[in-house]
């Protein structure tokens, strides 16, 4: 018997490279701040216009926990909402977002590049004993581009899967002068011609806040790691957000001048 | 003979049923193509009424070239020759083309002008908002035939 395995291991190696596993390097955390408006108009009884407005920094290059040493970006999206029902809606629309040079001394990067992009969502809602969760599904088809001179642009689709929970403190469930909790998990994941993982980002944010009448006001913490442009190569940031939402509805505001003589 | 004059009038007036827009306000959004520059881009524009069919419309494209930034600023005016549910206008204006290259060589930016001619269509599919389709055409220096398409909220 003993022999006989001496013999089998004899063939170990043979007609099959060994082949390492790619180590996974992680790299140092850096910070970011991102400051967001949110606006939810009411246009008619199922139709919505949604917009969310984001002015974002991050860390200098040469210190990593300073949040604002650089500017990061620039975002503005927009998009028609469709309630189907309370607990489902459609959006649709376009996002344009400026990407700001990673470094503003090197006259080889442009100060800005421009990122647009068509994007649709589907957005679930439910409440169980009080607490909101809410299941957003959100594709995204983007053209960005490096802020390298000359850069081309390239072509990616985003597939974004985020739960978010909106816990009430003071009340039994969520309405107006309501204390809350929100903890989230968001994953995207990408595809496209240059991309060589699949699993682009993960973020993980609990926020607290506080409604009153038409406003949220929300912030918190949130941790990302993902994927960069080098392979086996994992980025991750702790971002401090500041968040404010603004609803209205328009529907009883509306005087319209449209008229018609009366005929006689 | 001027209370019959008067009276034929109030008839016609009576009976025309005119829809009126002076005084209103609108929003749109909607993307457009240059057919002559291959650019595609995102337009934001406003409309006042100051008088009943006649509006001005300012409007914004942000184009999207390879390299570069390029915009076109449109200021336009409208007639519309329509019905309260289908509006029909004609438009003439003039806009200023904008573009930056970024090599070969680099220019920091270059204006061009032009006047803009087109038509257009709004569908009211709702009491708040309507589809626009619109044809516009620039003859001078550019000769760029732009078809837009997009949603318009009327805030009033």
């Amino acid at each position: 018997m003993v022999l006989f395995f001496a013999f089998l291991s004899s063939f170990y190696g043979y007609g099959q490279a060994i082949i390492d596993e790619p180590g996974r390097t992680n790299l140092a955390p850096t910070t970011e701040l991102w400051n967001g408006l949110y606006l939810k108009f009411r246009l008619s009884d199922k139709i919505f216009w949604y917009q969310e407005n984001h002015y974002r920094r991050r860390s200098s290059t040469d210190n990593r926990s300073d949040f604002v040493g650089r500017m990061g970006q620039i975002y503005n999206r927009g998009g028609l909402v469709y309630l189907f029902n309370d607990q489902f809606e459609v959006t649709v629309g376009p996002t344009l977002v400026f990407n700001f040079t990673p470094d503003k001394d090197n006259p080889d990067y442009l100060n800005s590049t421009l990122e647009p992009r068509m994007w649709h969502q589907w957005l679930f809602t439910q409440s169980i004993a009080g607490i909101k969760i809410l299941h957003q599904f959100r594709f995204e088809h983007r053209f960005k581009r490096d802020n390298l001179i000359g850069a081309e642009y390239k072509y990616t689709d985003r597939y974004r899967y985020k739960f978010i929970a909106y816990i009430p403190l003071n009340k039994p469930k969520m309405e107006n002068k309501t204390l809350f909790i929100s903890p989230s998990n968001e994953i995207f994941f990408q595809t496209g011609k240059y991309q060589r993982e699949i699993f682009e980002d993960n973020r993980v944010y609990t926020a607290i806040g506080y409604t009153y009448n038409n406003f949220m006001f929300f912030g918190g913490h949130m941790w990302t790691y993902g994927s960069t442009n080098n392979p086996g190569v994992y980025a991750n940031k702790h971002v401090l957000r500041l968040n404010v939402m603004y609803t209205l509805d328009f529907r009883n505001k509306r005087r319209p001048v449209t008229r018609s003589l009366p005929s006689l | 003979m001027k209370k019959i004059a008067l009276l034929v009038a109030f008839i016609l007036f009576g009976n025309i049923a005119v829809a009126q827009y002076q005084g209103q306000f609108r929003l749109q959004y909607g993307n457009d193509f240059g057919f002559t520059s291959g650019l595609f881009g995102l337009n934001i524009s406003g409309e006042y009424f100051p008088l009943d069919k006649l509006s001005f419309a300012p409007n914004l494209s942000v184009l999207f070239p390879e390299s570069g930034k390029a915009s076109n600023l449109h200021l336009d005016a409208r007639y519309y020759f329509s019905k309260e549910k289908l509006e029909f206008y004609g438009l003439l204006g003039y806009a200023n083309y904008r573009r930056r290259y970024e090599f070969n060589p680099e220019i920091t930016y270059k204006n061009t002008g032009t006047i803009n001619i087109g038509t257009g269509v709004i569908y009211k599919f709702l009491e708040e908002l309507g589809l626009n389709a619109e044809f516009k055409f620039q003859p001078q220096n550019r000769n760029e035939f732009i078809f837009k398409l997009g949603i318009s909220y009327f805030i009033n």
